[in-house]
């Protein structure tokens, strides 16, 4: 049974093969899929919802992390791999998801492949803990010392990228669609007008707080740090999958304690045992912040979209950090 | 002298202290009897066989070392079926069930849409202990200890004198049950800490160490404890300096200590007599 079900998945990917190979082939002018719409592919949630967003009806959006898994790690299945040979466009953050990259890497030519980075300054990985890289550092591992100074991916936590990732968006669709770009355009608008009051209440929201300390999981709240004038402290390195030392997390815990603060935040879809462990360790409570690298399947029920989520966040934060 | 100290600083780290202790003190007292009755593959297989029940207390949402003690108990039972066919060697029927198990906390874990690696498991996260894990850890741990102190008598008899352990009732397929259970309790108790491959070698490195030093099985134990909980803190004292996995690195010191013992104590024995126990 699984010896044909082998066969018949074998037989699929030589057809998809075989018919992506004719497409690029016998039209090089008409690149849509057979019911007219674009084909967009969208390497996880945020590039998922700006897509949706500017393509509206329009296009035809393929997404690639299943809900509520993590986006770093993210592998695509057969089916996906064949969605992506077929599709007009894909978008995607380079040197965020190393798996996905090297399948984007391989696809034909007949597939446009749109780094969503550009366009974006990139925010170096700066040593875990402020002031402490000149001594404790070396004895820190080797991830971190090859992770400081390289770029952070995470940049769709700041709203200000999300503007100009969706503009980056409008502008590769209505080269791809031409007579769609006007409506492309008025989509982003719309768009852009919602992550401007997000981000206006994220600035009113953080602008007077009792501590500016951001103690997380992982280190992937800089961007948001950096825009609304917060330290970001982070147990882990860049990547989730980072074991902290225990020299490590005992300086976090004792910059923790210097700067009162009085809650330890974890990822969602991440195990939260090291955040208590700190938690308990300096007398903090915990709680949740989503990096939306993906939205559970209750989320997406519910109509969650990265403003929803991202406004959720800042309810926790103002909690937590004490803001007026 | 700070460079001993420092370590115990945080909480976290006296609580790593405290779960290598006990390790270290029930990991020995069992391991003597799986040493001396030649079962040391049995307690590999019962530490990778216990991840199935991890993966599954993980998908259910159950502290894990329930799920891990359960897989355990469950272990136990297939073993004493599957033993009774007598075509299959003890230690086929082992590797198997092991496996099996194995396998299945393999498939259950990578299943599992969460950030939780097989790595955690396999090797522990020492800094993670929390203190229900630590008076879950001595309630068992203790009983495990009791339970090898009451019955030394019928372990020293099944082990040594089958013939006479039958004549004075001792049941010798009960104490080896008995044993595989006290196995699955030593796993369960490092899963968290030490993790699951060096919860076999604190069961089977000190007591083998001791084995080499010991006149009677009350010095092996004795001796066994005394190297047992000194590796384990000296490892930890050393994994918080060098940045290093806790688990591997107690692992390489009892490993270290094991070679220093044997190389000592290798004159004594090379007149080809081998010293039995009491």
């Amino acid at each position: 049974m699984s010896h044909s079900r082998t066969a018949r998945r074998a037989l699929a990917i030589s057809l998809a093969a075989l018919f992506t190979a004719s497409l690029a082939a016998c039209s090089s002018v008409d690149d849509t899929s057979s019911d007219g719409r674009l084909e967009v592919a969208a390497a996880f949630y945020p590039i998922d919802e700006i897509a949706q967003r500017v393509g509206g009806a329009l296009v035809d959006v393929v997404s690639l992390v299943p809900p509520g898994s993590e986006a770093h790690e993210f592998e695509p299945t057969p089916q996906q791999l064949a969605d992506l040979e077929n599709a007009d466009v894909v978008f995607y953050l380079a040197d965020f998801q190393p798996n996905l990259e090297k399948v984007i890497e391989s696809l034909p030519a007949s597939v446009q492949k749109v780094n969503l980075l550009d366009g974006i300054t990139m925010r170096q990985i700066g040593s875990n803990l402020p002031g402490t890289d000149d001594g404790d550092h070396e004895e820190e591992g080797d991830h971190e010392e090859a992770a400081a100074g390289s770029d952070d991916p995470h940049v769709w936590l700041d709203p200000a990228n999300m503007r100009t990732m969706t503009a980056t968006v409008a502008r590769v669709l209505g080269a791809a669609s031409a007579s769609d770009a006007a409506a492309f355009e008025a989509n982003a608008a719309t768009y852009t007008a919602e992550l401007d009051t997000l981000d206006d209440t994220f600035a009113a929201g953080l602008a007077q707080c009792d501590s500016d300390v951001l103690v997380t999981g992982h280190q992937a709240f800089g961007y948001l740090a950096d825009a609304y004038g917060l330290t970001q402290v982070a147990i882990a390195g860049i990547s989730p999958g980072e074991e902290p030392s225990a020299q490590t997390l005992e300086a976090i815990a004792e910059f923790a304690s210097a700067n009162d603060v009085t809650t330890i935040f974890f990822e969602e879809n991440l195990p939260d045992d090291l955040a208590r462990t700190l938690a308990d360790e300096i007398g903090a409570s915990t709680a949740v912040l989503s990096t939306l690298e993906s939205l559970s399947s209750d989320q997406l029920d519910d109509g969650a979209t990265y403003i929803s989520v991202m406004e959720e966040n800042l309810a926790t934060l103002c909690a937590s950090l004490g803001c007026r | 002298m700070q460079w001993l100290l420092d370590p115990f600083r945080a909480e976290f780290m006296q609580r790593a202290f405290i779960a290598a202790i006990i390790i270290g003190v029930v990991a020995p007292v069992v391991g003597t009897w799986v040493v001396l009755r030649r079962m040391a593959n049995l307690g590999d297989a019962m530490s990778h066989g216990t991840l199935a029940g991890v993966g599954l207390a993980y998908a259910a949402g159950v502290n894990v070392l329930f799920g891990a003690m359960g897989a355990g108990l469950l272990i136990a039972a297939l073993l004493l079926v599957f033993s009774s066919n007598r075509r299959l060697g003890q230690e086929t029927v082992i590797t198997v069930l092991g496996t099996a198990f194995f396998a299945l906390g393999v498939v259950v874990i990578s299943r599992l849409d969460t950030g939780v690696e097989l790595t955690h498991f396999l090797f522990g996260r020492v800094l993670t202990v929390q203190w229900s894990d630590i008076w879950l850890n001595l309630a068992l741990g203790g009983v495990a200890v009791l339970v090898v102190l009451l019955l030394f008598g019928e372990l020293r008899l099944a082990t040594f004198d089958h013939v006479q352990a039958e004549q004075v009732g001792v049941r010798v397929e009960l104490v080896q049950a008995v044993l595989v259970l006290l196995l699955a309790v030593v796993v369960v108790i490092s899963l968290r800490a030490v993790g699951t491959i060096m919860a076999v070698t604190m069961l089977v490195t000190p007591a083998a160490t001791a084995r080499l030093l010991a006149h009677n099985l009350r010095q092996m134990t004795v001796l066994g404890v005394v190297f047992g909980v000194s590796e384990g803190v000296v490892g930890l004292i050393l994994a918080y300096h060098l940045s290093s996995a806790p688990g591997a690195t107690i692992g390489l010191v009892a490993a270290g200590v094991f070679a220093v013992v044997f190389a000592l104590t290798l004159p004594r024995r090379m007149p080809h007599h081998h010293r039995p126990l009491d």
